[in-house]
């Protein structure tokens, strides 16, 4: 071995021996005698909202935009829902072949998706009534429109939900003698619209699937007037142009309380005042808003939907932008109370020179799509106004002894 | 090749401490012992006589040849107090060492870089706290990492077979990065850390002399003030408080029995009471002076070859500055042994150091550690 080469390989040994062991420096505190400095002092304080710096603003999401769409059938508190869908029109004839061709239908289906029922209630059929022509089916449609079509005579068919599945499907097939109940009159010009219901073994109700997979479809299978019996098989797929829902007595919104969700839908913005000394200094471990309640949570029993408090961006009162969901929590029906969410990324991004506005925009996740509506407390009425409990500790004073 | 080599030994910035410890939680941490290797393998006996350490400036004449080493330290502690047991490992690099002589002349110069305080430390403690109402079960830990560096330019001369002088200018700069946290058992409550860097400066001055009075009899001597440093806090960008560095003095004998053994001892006095005053204020335990005696030998299995495996032992005792409790006495003794060898026509060399050392403070606090020394030296 030449003389490098040993200095080498000695040099790498003792390197390796060097590195081989990994850092681990924890021994026992017996604190406060052996720690240098100070203990970590954690504070827990409670601030109230500030005085009238609470309001409600409506209108975010229209009933008929949202996810879904609410059937209700004597919900306790929750107002009388009907569900309300007009499909695009079917064409009086396809194009096979570059040729628009007459048809003659084979079969229709048409298809539902319950996203959300009362297990609780049995026996659950999903009443599907067609609305009568001539058609006048758009968002604006009132109850007494829709109410006034559901009879026994406009009946298209009534489903038994499978009370199996969680999210049961809700299927209508018609073929050969069934036909010409869902056959559409020539006054309405192909345009399907059916108005639903839902009835069960007693008070209850269900959201459907409005929007993306699940969402309703009416689909018609056809024999096309073409001579290549390989394409005379063809298939109308038609979704819905207006999915909404009706319902028996508007909502109002109380200004003296803060309501969130709804249709249209409502939120709700809520203004703190940290002090100084918090808001330049701390450190937050953990931030809890606390609202109480206006009285109990109407809804459909085992639903639920995210109340959720988002950091707002900049004050413009209704019009603020906001961060998405920092804090949330879910709500369903019940005797109502204090309603706790976490709030600690929303109170952290309030800190600092930068920091956001002291201020949470409370709103449901999904709007105008859901029976929850809650109604809270104000700092001008309704009992508790909203309050935030901090949980936090001051800079350390390193440099201790 | 061999200059890239030796720049690399010079300039690489390595973490400089020495063996953590909570004997290192007050004050500056706990004392480095500036000391090669070989000089830890016969207990610091030979501090003053040894070129390769920072003790004495006029032993690095010494130094053969122009020399490179640095030494690297395993650690491996077991520390008891009233909050229990733990047993930790760590790694260190106290003492890296450039010099030689200047040319043919009676000149040496040397530069090294050694751990001078080391406050590298994490403490965990648990407790359990009311909050909002429910008892939650708190968990903190306060660290430590860095310490000071004791950065040295030395330059001795030989008047004479007889005796050769030293000085040196010390630079003593270094930090601590301290850091707290607070983690909670309730998971709703978010850990809280923080962190600052404390930041110290100062200079120093040292002298020494090594001298033969008897054929086999050498004597050393060396004297060393350190001035007061700031304690800066980054965090706040405002000084905490000015505090002390002591004053050493240090004398030492080294016997050559035979031409196999060799023995040697030495006592170092440092006035850390200077630091006292600016601790206390911090609110801390103060300061302490300190006595270090340390005694060794070293055995030559080869006389005509002495640095080819010979066998070292020693041991040494010595207080500690900072006491961990107001009153407390905290001392270390030690027990070593080690040994080396040169290869490559004596241009390079490993050094290896084992020592066992209790450090304890009434009966409250103690530890006890096996710290292994590797030295690396080049001669190119």
């Amino acid at each position: 071995m030449s003389r490098a080469a040993g200095l080498g390989a000695a040099l790498a040994v003792a390197a390796a021996l060097l590195s081989a062991c990994q850092e681990e420096l924890v021994a026992p505190g017996n604190c406060p005698a052996l720690c240098p400095g100070d203990a970590v002092v954690v504070y827990d304080t409670t601030l109230e909202a500030e005085p009238l710096g609470d309001s409600t603003f409506v209108g975010y999401t229209s009933r008929g935009f949202g996810a879904y769409f609410l059937v209700s059938d004597g919900l306790p508190g929750v107002p009388e829902q009907r569900g309300l869908v007009r499909f695009f029109a079917r064409p009086d004839s396809i194009t096979v072949q570059d040729t628009l061709r007459a048809y003659a239908i084979d079969s229709v289906i048409v298809n539902f998706t319950i996203a959300a029922r009362d297990t609780s209630v049995k026996s659950l059929r999903a009443l599907f009534y067609r609305m009568p022509a001539p058609l006048a089916v758009d968002t604006l449609t009132d109850w007494a429109t829709v109410s006034g079509a559901i009879v026994e005579a406009n009946l298209l068919d009534s489903v038994v939900v499978d009370d199996t599945t969680a999210s049961p499907a809700v299927r209508m097939r018609f073929t050969e003698d069934d036909l010409s109940r869902i056959a559409i009159p020539a006054a309405d010009s192909g345009t399907l619209a059916l108005a639903v219901a839902v009835r069960g073994d007693g008070p209850t109700g269900a959201r459907f699937i409005a929007l993306g997979s699940g969402g309703p479809t009416f689909t018609t299978y056809v024999t096309a007037d073409v001579a290549d019996t390989t394409l005379r098989a063809q298939v109308i797929f038609r979704t819905p142009t207006v999915i909404t829902w009706v319902q028996d007595v508007p909502e109002t919104v109380d200004p003296d309380l803060l309501t969130v969700g709804g249709a249209p839908s409502a939120r709700s913005l809520v203004r703190f005042r940290l002090p100084d000394l918090i808001r330049d200094s701390a450190r937050i471990s953990r931030a809890t808003l606390e609202f109480t309640t206006a009285g109990a949570l109407p809804g459909l029993p085992s639903d639920s939907a995210f109340l959720q408090a988002r950091a707002v961006l900049v004050d413009l009162g209704a019009k603020s932008p906001t961060a998405a969901g920092d804090g949330e929590i879910l709500l369903g029906p019940g005797p109502g109370g204090t309603i706790a969410i976490d709030a600690t990324a929303v109170v952290r991004s309030w800190l600092g020179e930068s920091g956001l506005p002291n201020a949470v925009m409370l709103a449901l996740e999904l709007e105008a799509a859901s029976f929850i509506r809650p109604i809270f407390a104000s700092t001008r009425a309704g009992g508790t106004p909203p309050r935030l409990r901090l949980t936090y500790t001051l800079p350390y004073r390193f440099g201790g002894q | 090749m061999r200059a890239t080599g030796l720049l690399l030994l010079a300039v690489v910035p390595l973490p400089l401490a020495a063996q953590s410890s909570q004997f290192g939680v007050r004050g500056f941490g706990l004392p480095g012992r500036e000391l090669s290797a070989r000089a830890l393998g016969t207990g610091g006996g030979f501090a003053l006589f040894d070129g390769e350490s920072s003790r004495n400036p006029a032993s690095i004449a010494a130094i053969p040849a122009f020399t490179a080493s640095f030494a690297g330290m395993q650690n491996w502690r077991t520390s008891e107090n009233p909050a229990g047991e733990a047993t930790v490992k760590t790694n260190r690099f106290p003492q890296v060492f450039v010099g030689g002589r200047l040319g043919r002349s009676n000149v040496w110069l040397a530069g090294s870089i050694s751990n001078y305080t080391d406050r590298d430390f994490r403490l965990a403690t648990q407790d359990t706290i009311d909050l909002r109402g429910e008892p939650v079960a708190v968990f903190d830990t306060v660290g430590s990492t860095g310490g000071l560096n004791d950065l040295r330019l030395a330059a001795a001369w030989g008047l004479g077979p007889r005796l050769t002088v030293g000085a040196a200018i010390h630079a003593v700069t270094g930090s601590n990065r301290m850091t707290i946290r607070r983690g909670f058992s309730d998971t709703l409550y978010q850990p809280v850390q923080e962190s600052a860097e404390l930041e110290y400066g100062t200079f120093g001055l040292s002298a020494g002399l090594w001298a033969k009075p008897l054929v086999n009899v050498a004597v050393a001597l060396s004297a060393r003030l350190d001035g007061s440093t700031d304690i800066q806090v980054d965090s706040i960008g405002a000084s905490l408080a000015e505090v002390g560095l002591p004053a050493t003095v240090s004398g030492g004998a080294l016997w050559t029995a035979s031409r196999r053994l060799t023995v040697g001892g030495q006592v170092t006095w440092r006035g850390w009471s200077r630091a006292d005053e600016g601790f206390e204020d911090l609110g801390g335990t103060g300061a302490g002076n300190t006595l270090e005696l340390a005694g060794g030998l070293e055995f030559y299995r080869n006389p005509e070859r002495p640095l080819r495996f010979p066998f070292r032992a020693g041991l040494h005792w010595t207080q500690l500055p900072f006491p961990l409790e107001p009153g407390g006495d905290p001392a270390e003794f030690g027990i070593a042994v080690g040994t080396g060898t040169r290869f490559a026509a004596e241009r390079g060399g490993i050094d290896l150091a084992l020592e066992r050392v209790w450090r304890s403070e009434g009966s409250d606090y103690s530890e006890q550690a096996w710290l292994l020394t590797i030295g690396i030296s080049v001669r190119p």
